[in-house]
């Protein structure tokens, strides 16, 4: 029981991790027939069905027998399935998880990124016929574990560390930091993670969901802006970044409304948020606050719009408050939600034929998924025979508008967000919930274009 | 004026859960002098039960997931139970009075089977088997509807959503329904306590079980009725919260603590005065919420989590009495604290067999030792506190964090090791005398809940603070330099971490433990077991009661603030998380479970800690099902065995001893004193 850990980081978890989270919903209801290359009267594509999970599609066509010769992020997909040499040696990526904890366990993210190693595996050929192998350290919420766990990774000698969701890597990163090792992807919750030099994320955390938000509201015309956010570290931090991009965008007024992050009701928040007669309301909290927040700004008739971090957007949040609390509400993604994102059907197929039963078009495994296949494009770019981590660090640290999977293409200059120069795609879709699903508005939140312009960050 | 009016009546739905919950605790606490940490989590647990009856048709079992091989198949226990076939639904008044009913039956059960055998045992050992019940609830519960994050408990609501005005305010109905349910539930509780047969034995009871058994009440059967009310309000009070705040497993768990403050200022006796506590946390919240938006100048601290634990502090220093003078059947005694022997030569041994190992062994294992030393310097903090002078204490983490932090500071500002640390561990002391001054006036159950509140004070005022703790982003500690010799934990690859740092803990580990050893020999050990053993007896005796506990908060803080000053060596990276309250519960319950009463049992603890020699050799194999196994282990331990391991070591060593020995020397004159006699 050491590793019980509640209180204040019990809920520092519950808040951060969710409200991290912000990447997670991508494909929440936009899976349907593929409609380019592979062509919408492909039989074996019509399997893939909004509510497929993990396995679905064992024995089905695999995703390079749907798909031969699709163009990717990762490159071409092959004709049929190349499977890597069991014999070889496995080329050993480590990643860093909480899991098993009371205070919050995210399975799916290692599943996710599991998965993406079997595909590659059994289907791309490893990386010159070398097979990956996923080396998982479990962290149990706390700064120890993680520390400990990294110095397993370094011991073990993996090429790279695949991040996952970490609220305690505040012990992790400075021992990867001293040996060395790349860091990559995973759900960025501290400062740590979207700063270090070692680290190369596809995110733009909850600051890129804050910036946009702020940023879409004054495009509206937006005069005056309440942001609300729960009151603890990182997410009093990402509101900061709302509320300096809407002042910098000319809003008249900015009202900020801290709230504990423990609130057992949220209805003096919006009460005070109504008020204020603003035209938006932007909200930095966890998901466990999703519901309550739509539910009451409903039922108080509050008018202004509403924009919530992506993981509020997850369907059993609209099951569970019910349609017309969540119509009209904008929520960030970083993953296209139309039906031809092509690679967010790669993303199904491959976890419908390799993937565990948890693994679902929605939630982290998603942005686990995606780390793992830009992790193996540029394993694949060095060759069986370059892989060390200076190349591996070499290689993100140049990367410039590399394409992403089923993200926006990222750059590692540093200077996508000045402040958090870890950030390499901060970049933000919005999506509004309709009668028909999420829609998006327009094309992608160039983050950093409004950084610069802003002089925010 | 009017404004603040209209602030504070949107506190209500807080206010009205807050006392829903309060009132439950308040009832088990009337019946059997516990307070359980755990009933939010239960109450949780029961309102997920209603969810999944009502929107799925299942029957959640409160059983960890458990695999077994069976004829070898490997066989699940089920975690839930399909009630009705597919597409048949309970309408929401069957799902609440199945649930209620469940309700009642967990209630039993728990009194049956957790405090039942632990109710003539000390508060410790309440504490600790509410804590294993807190773990083993918080555990299930989140493999039952871990995986549903936030999508439980909105669905269709019990209570009416449409909104009314009141006093200027739309108030959505719910938050109304639930303020007056909560009072119309207090008035039958108050008017059941003094007009029906079964509240005036409870009163009796709680006001003297002695008195009530000498007058024929049978306080086990009232107090199994109170925990079935008890149990049955948790769940009711989840239930209709959980459409407005959400349904977690950890967070909803936590709204035990306004619930305790509120519990605390109702005296512990009062139906009304807790509602109305309750219903005043809830709204003062609502009211700091508006003040922080309006006032930007006021300090960026959680001030409304600050204020109940200010409130608790304050009205405990101000009602405790000096002396104890309920009137229980029996009061258990704590675990004996036996006259440690031979000290020095098992510092020198263990102490060598440790350097030994952080000389030959790998690089998880020489972590494994540095933190299990660290570890269990903290806990013999809690030795000595808890162990040799009965004094609950849930603050020794926060006080290792004033410590680490503070050493970090003297060391910004040019202060050398090892005046660095033992200059931050005197700070550390000095907090803990000032947090821990109400320890002079209260006891028992009511002491542990003042120093969770101090804990909490604690960490809102000092850890919180940036300037001290460097904020949420933590602090970079300088490493540990005197002359030559490198005492720096930070290595590139396997030479991490240096067995050097780890040779320091281990001599700091072995100077304390031969310290609080001695100390436990000579007149002041007897000074404190004289106090813990009956506070009125020493005092008659010419013992100073106030300056015997406070020399004991003193030496306890010192070490809990040196042992910080190690853990923040240890990381290099130094962040406030490591030192919240519950890690102080769950330090204080391996320590319970290592032997609280004896230098060995701190050194168990250690063992024990996560990330320390037990975690190294048996790999990392966290899971839910894990925890909940292990609360369950402490709820067996705090009933069956209060000595601990190092005490059932102890007793086994006796065993063998006595049937080595000749049989004449052995009819009678066993004295079971010497049992305890090693450290």
């Amino acid at each position: 029981m050491g590793s019980t850990r509640t209180g204040r980081r019990l809920v520092a978890v519950a808040a951060v991790a969710a409200l991290a989270a912000t990447a997670c919903v991508e494909k929440v209801e936009q899976v349907g027939a593929p409609t380019d290359t592979a062509g919408s009267d492909d039989p074996a594509a019509a399997g893939i069905t909004p509510d497929l999970r993990g396995g679905d599609l064992v024995g089905g066509p695999l995703v390079t027998e749907r798909w031969p010769g699709l163009e990717t992020s990762f490159g071409t997909l092959p004709d049929g399935p190349q499977a890597a040499d069991p014999d070889a040696e496995p080329v050993r990526v480590g990643m860093i998880n909480q899991e098993g904890t009371p205070l919050g366990s995210f399975p799916e993210v290692r599943l996710g990124a599991e998965a993406a190693i079997t595909f590659i595996n059994e289907e791309l050929g490893g990386i010159d016929g070398h097979p990956l192998e996923l080396v998982p350290c479990t962290t149990t919420f706390s700064p120890e574990a993680s520390q400990a766990c990294a110095q397993q990774l370094v011991e073990d000698d993996v090429v790279a560390v695949l991040g996952g969701i970490d609220v305690t890597s505040t012990g992790s990163i400075p021992v990867l930091e001293q040996n060395g090792m790349p860091y990559v992807g995973g759900i960025p919750i501290n400062v740590d993670e979207m700063a270090s030099p070692i680290s190369f994320q596809f995110s733009g955390g909850s600051p890129g969901a804050m910036i946009a938000f702020a940023h879409h509201a004054a495009e509206e015309g937006a005069e005056k802006i309440v942001v609300a956010y729960g009151d603890f570290g990182p997410i009093a931090e990402s509101a900061r970044y709302g509320v300096e991009t809407a002042r910098a965008e000319g809003v008249d007024e900015v009202v900020e409304i801290p709230f504990p992050i423990t609130s057992t009701d949220f209805l003096p928040v919006l009460s005070k948020a109504a008020d204020e007669d603003a035209d938006a309301i932007l909200v930095a909290a966890a998901d466990n606050a999703c519901g309550p927040f739509m539910r009451t700004a409903h039922d108080l008739g509050i008018e202004a719009r509403l924009y919530l971090v992506g993981a509020c957007a997850a369907p059993s949040i609209a099951d569970d408050v019910g349609e017309e609390a969540v119509l009209g509400r904008i929520f960030n993604v970083e993953g296209s939600v139309a039906d031809e994102a092509v690679e967010g059907q790669v993303y199904m197929a491959a976890v419908g034929v390799w993937g565990d039963p948890e693994l679902t078009g929605a939630g982290a495994g998603t942005v686990s998924f995606r780390s793992t296949m830009n992790l193996y494009a540029v394993l694949r770019g060095l060759g069986i025979d370059g892989l060390d981590h200076e190349a591996v660090l070499e290689a993100f640290r140049g990367a410039d508008d590399v394409p992403s999977f089923n993200g926006h293409p990222y750059t590692c200059d540093g200077q996508q967000v000045p402040s958090l120069p870890a950030l390499c795609a901060p970049q933000q879709l919005l999506v509004e919930r309709t009668p028909d699903g999420l829609v998006e508005l327009g094309g992608w939140v160039d983050v950093p274009a409004i950084l610069a312009a802003d002089g925010v960050g | 004026m009017i404004e603040h009016l209209q602030q504070l009546l949107l506190g209500l739905g807080s206010g009205a859960a807050i006392a829903a919950l309060a009132l439950g605790v308040l009832i088990a606490y009337r019946a059997s002098g516990v307070v359980n940490l755990a009933h939010a989590a239960l109450g949780t647990f029961l309102a997920a039960t209603y969810f999944s009856l009502r929107q799925r048709s299942e029957l959640l079992l409160p059983i960890p997931d458990l695999s077994l091989t069976i004829g070898g198949e490997e066989r699940s226990l089920p975690g839930t139970i399909q009630v009705l076939p597919d597409d048949y639904y309970f309408t929401w008044g069957t799902s609440l009075v199945i649930t209620l009913v469940i309700a009642a039956l967990y209630g039993l059960l728990i009194w049956v089977l957790v405090f039942r055998p632990l109710r003539r045992a000390p508060a410790l050992a309440k504490v600790v088997g509410s804590l294993g019940l807190f773990l083993y609830l918080l555990a299930v519960t989140d493999q039952r509807i871990g995986t549903q994050g936030a999508a439980v408990g909105g669905r269709e609501p019990i209570l009416p959503q449409d909104v009314v005005q009141v006093g200027g305010v739309d108030l959505p109905a719910d938050r109304l329904w639930l303020a007056l349910i909560v009072v119309a539930t207090t008035a039958v509780l108050w008017a059941a306590s003094r007009w029906t047969r079964l509240g005036l034995a409870t009163r009796a009871a709680a006001e003297s079980e002695k008195g009530a058994v000498l007058v024929g009440l049978a306080p086990e059967r009232i107090a199994a009725v109170s925990w079935m009310t008890s149990s049955v309000l948790a769940g009711a009070a989840m239930i209709l919260i959980a459409p407005f705040a959400g349904l977690n497993p950890g967070t909803s768990a936590l709204l035990i603590v306004p619930a305790l403050a509120a519990a605390l200022l109702g005296g512990f006796t009062s139906f009304w005065l807790t509602t109305a506590a309750g219903l005043g946390i809830g709204m003062l919240q609502s009211e700091i919420l508006g003040l922080r938006t309006d006032w930007t100048w006021l300090p960026q601290l959680d001030l409304g989590q600050i204020i109940p634990f200010l409130i608790i502090i304050g009205v405990m220093a101000l009602r405790g009495e000096p002396l104890p003078s309920r009137g229980a059947i029996v009061t258990g005694h704590l675990p004996k604290a036996g006259r440690p022997r031979h000290a020095v030569a098992w510092a020198v041994g263990l102490g060598a067999l440790g350097t030994v190992g952080l000389l030959t062994l790998d690089s998880t294992w020489r972590q494994g030792i540095i933190v299990s030393a660290t570890m269990a310097l903290i806990a013999l903090s809690i030795v000595v506190l808890t162990g040799y002078v009965g004094q609950i204490s849930l603050m020794p983490m926060a006080l290792a964090g004033v410590g680490g932090f503070a050493m970090v500071k003297l060391t910004d500002a040019g202060v050398p090791f090892p005046l660095a640390p033992l200059l931050a561990a005197g700070v550390a002391l000095a907090v803990g005398v000032v947090a821990g001054a109400p320890a002079v006036r209260v006891r028992g159950m009511n002491l542990a809940i003042t120093t969770l509140a101090a804990a909490v004070a604690i960490e809102e005022l000092v850890l919180q603070w940036s300037w001290f703790t460097g904020g949420r982003g933590g602090t970079t500690v300088p490493p540990a330099e005197l002359g030559p010799l490198d005492l720096d934990i930070s290595a590139a690859g396997a030479d991490f971490p240096r067995a050097g740092f780890g040779v320091l803990c281990i001599l700091v580990l072995a100077v304390s433990a031969v310290a609080v050893a001695n100390l436990r020999r000579s007149e002041t050990g007897l000074r404190w077991l004289a106090v813990r053993s009956n506070e009125r007896a020493a005092a008659s005796a010419g013992i100073d009661v106030t300056r015997t506990k406070l020399s004991a908060i003193a030496l306890s803080s010192f070490l809990a603030g040196l042992g910080g000053t190690l853990f923040a060596y240890g990381h290099p990276s130094l962040s406030v998380d490591s030192f919240g309250v519950f890690n102080s519960l769950a330090l204080l319950a391996i320590t319970y479970l290592g032997g609280i009463a004896g230098v060995a049992g701190a050194l168990i603890a250690g063992f024990l800690a996560e990330g320390g020699v037990m975690a190294a050799a048996t790999g990392d194999g966290a899971s839910q099902t894990r925890f909940a196994l292990q609360g369950a282990l402490l709820i067996a331990m705090a009933a069956l065995y209060p000595r601990g391991i190092a005490g059932a070591v102890t007793a086994l060593r006796d065993r063998v001893v006595a049937r080595l020995r000749p049989p004449t020397e052995s009819v009678g004159a066993v004295d079971p004193a010497p049992a305890d006699e090693a450290a």
